[in-house]
C-alpha cells in the first residue's frame, strides 16, 4: 500500500502541491500544512490504488502516476454527487425535520463550493448531522459524502411511497416536536411498517387497535432477536418486492438497521409496549 | 504514524542544497562576501535546527540564497561577521514567518527586514527581531495588510512609535555644535 512508495516520490508531490498553494511565493510551509498535503497525496493515492483493476496496473505504476489517477477519480466522485444531487434535490422531502433539510440541502451546495479536490481532498468538511442507517466507517473527504448522499437517495425512496402526510403522521406520533429530531425518520417508519407487516395489516392503514397489539406481542414474546430478524425479513421482502423496482439497494440500506430494530423490538415485548414502535 | 511523519518531515527538509550556498559567492565576491565548505556545511545545519525549532518544512533550495542576494549589498555585512549574520537572518526569518502566519510572503518579509536592519536598526539583529519585526507582525496578526501594495518596503514608518527624525532637535544641536 502507501509503504510501497519511497517517501522522496512522496515529498517530492508534496512539494509541487505546496508551491501551487502558495503561488511560489514561499519557500517554507509549516509542519501542519505539510502535513496536510501529505494527506491529500494520500488519499488521492489511495483513490488510485482503489480504483483496482482500472485503468492503471498497480504493480507498475508509481507513486506520482497513482496520485494523478486517484486525484481524476475524486473530480469524477465530485461530479457524480453534484449529478446526484441535482437529481434529488426537486423531489427532495425533509418531511419538517429541520437536520435532515439543513444536512442536505444546506450542507451538501456548501461541501460543492467549498470542496477542494487538489489541496485538501480528505476533508469532509461537513458534519453531517443527519445519521443515515449505513456505518459510513472511517471513510472522509469525497469518498464520505458520495456515501451518505447516497443512503440519503436510498432514504427518499424508500420514503416517498409513502407519502409526505403519512410520514409525518407517523413523525407525530413518535415525537411530538419531530421537527428538532437528530434520528434518523426511516427507522422510524421502518418500525411502524414492521408493525404492520406483522400485524397483517396494509401498509396504508392507520392506527392498532388492542387486540392486534396483543396478538402481535404473542407472536414475538420470548424470541430472540436472531428469531425476530427472521421473523421480520420474509414480510420485508414481500413488502419490498411488491412496491419497490430495483430494491436491492434499498433492502441492503434496510438490512443495516434490522439489528437495532429487532432489539428495540425486543425491548418493547419485554416491557408490553410495542405501542412505542408499532405508532400508528 | 506519528514518528513515520516525522521522518518525511525531516527528510524533505535535509534535502540541502550546499551547492546552491556556495554558487552565491559568484555575486557576493564583489562585496567583499564569501562561503567556504565549511561556512555553507554550517549554514545548512543551521538551517536543518532551526526549521525543526520553528516546526517548518522547507523545500528546494530554500531561502537561503534569497536572504544573501538581499544582504550581500548592506553596508553591515562583513566577512569576518558574514557566516553568522546569514544564521542569525535565516533564524529570524524563520520565526517571523510563522509569527505573521504565513500572511506575508517570502519576498516582502525580505523586503521589509532589508530597509529595517539598513535604516532603522543599522544593523543590530536584536533590534530587527525584537522590535521592528515584532510590532509588524503584531500589525500582520491583527489584519494589517498594507504591504501587500508597498511591497513591503516603507512600513515600519507607519507602526514606529519611536520619532526618528526631530528637526527642532536637529537644529538644536547643530546650533549647539556650529554656532559656539
Amino acid at each position: 500500500m502507501h509503504s510501497d512508495y519511497s517517501q522522496e516520490e512522496l515529498v517530492a508531490i508534496v512539494a509541487e502541491l505546496a508551491a501551487q498553494y502558495f503561488g511560489y511565493e514561499h519557500s517554507s510551509v509549516t509542519y501542519e500544512r505539510a502535513q496536510g498535503f501529505m494527506e491529500a497525496v494520500l488519499y488521492c493515492i489511495n483513490e488510485g490504488e482503489n480504483a483496482g483493476g482500472g485503468t492503471l496496473p498497480l504493480r507498475d505504476a508509481s507513486a506520482r502516476e497513482l496520485y494523478e489517477s486517484g486525484r481524476r477519480i475524486v473530480t469524477e466522485k465530485v461530479g457524480k454527487l453534484r449529478e446526484l444531487y441535482n437529481e434529488l434535490i426537486p423531489e427532495f422531502e425533509d418531511y419538517g425535520v429541520a437536520c435532515l433539510g439543513d444536512t442536505v440541502g444546506r450542507g451538501i451546495p456548501a461541501f460543492l463550493q467549498r470542496y477542494d479536490v487538489k489541496f485538501a481532498p480528505q476533508e469532509t468538511l461537513l458534519t453531517l448531522d443527519y445519521p443515515v442507517l449505513k456505518d459510513l466507517g472511517a471513510a472522509s473527504g469525497i469518498d464520505r459524502v458520495l456515501n451518505y448522499m447516497t443512503c440519503i437517495s436510498v432514504e427518499q425512496r424508500f420514503l416517498g411511497k409513502f407519502g409526505t402526510a403519512y410520514v409525518t403522521e407517523i413523525l407525530s406520533a413518535y415525537d411530538d416536536d419531530y421537527g428538532d429530531l437528530t434520528e434518523n425518520i426511516c427507522e422510524i417508519v421502518l418500525g411502524n411498517l414492521i408493525g404492520h407487516l406483522l400485524a397483517d395489516k396494509p401498509p396504508e392503514s392507520r392506527g392498532f387497535d388492542g387486540a392486534e397489539l396483543e396478538n402481535v406481542q404473542k407472536m414475538l414474546q420470548g424470541k430472540s432477536e436472531e428469531a425476530l430478524a427472521r421473523e421480520i425479513a420474509m414480510p420485508l421482502q414481500f413488502f419490498l418486492e411488491r412496491y419497490y423496482e430495483n430494491r436491492t439497494v434499498l433492502a441492503e440500506y434496510l438490512k443495516n438497521d434490522i439489528p437495532n430494530i429487532t432489539a428495540r423490538i425486543r425491548c418493547c415485548v419485554q416491557n408490553h409496549c410495542l405501542d412505542r414502535i408499532f405508532l400508528i | 504514524m506519528g514518528a513515520k511523519q516525522e521522518n518525511w518531515l525531516e527528510l524533505a527538509t535535509k534535502q540541502t542544497q550546499m551547492t546552491q550556498f556556495l554558487e552565491t559567492n559568484r555575486y557576493t565576491e564583489k562585496f567583499g562576501l564569501s562561503l567556504s565548505q565549511e561556512d555553507a556545511k554550517l549554514l545548512a545545519q543551521s538551517r536543518t535546527e532551526t526549521l525543526k525549532r520553528e516546526q517548518r518544512v522547507e523545500f528546494g533550495a530554500g531561502i537561503l540564497p534569497k536572504i544573501i542576494e538581499t544582504f550581500c549589498d548592506s553596508a553591515y555585512m562583513m566577512q569576518d561577521n558574514y557566516r553568522d549574520s546569514l544564521i542569525r537572518l535565516q533564524d529570524i526569518f524563520y520565526l517571523y514567518k510563522n509569527e505573521m502566519l504565513d500572511e506575508i510572503t517570502d519576498d516582502e518579509l525580505l523586503e521589509f527586514m532589508r530597509e529595517q536592519f539598513e535604516n532603522v536598526c543599522f544593523g543590530d539583529f536584536d533590534y530587527l527581531e525584537g522590535t521592528c519585526l515584532y510590532i509588524f507582525a503584531q500589525a500582520i496578526r491583527a489584519g494589517y495588510s498594507g504591504y501587500m501594495q508597498s511591497q513591503g518596503r516603507g512600513e515600519f514608518e507607519k507602526f514606529d512609535m519611536v520619532t526618528r527624525w526631530d528637526k527642532d532637535l536637529y537644529l538644536e544641536t547643530l546650533k549647539e555644535l556650529a554656532w559656539r
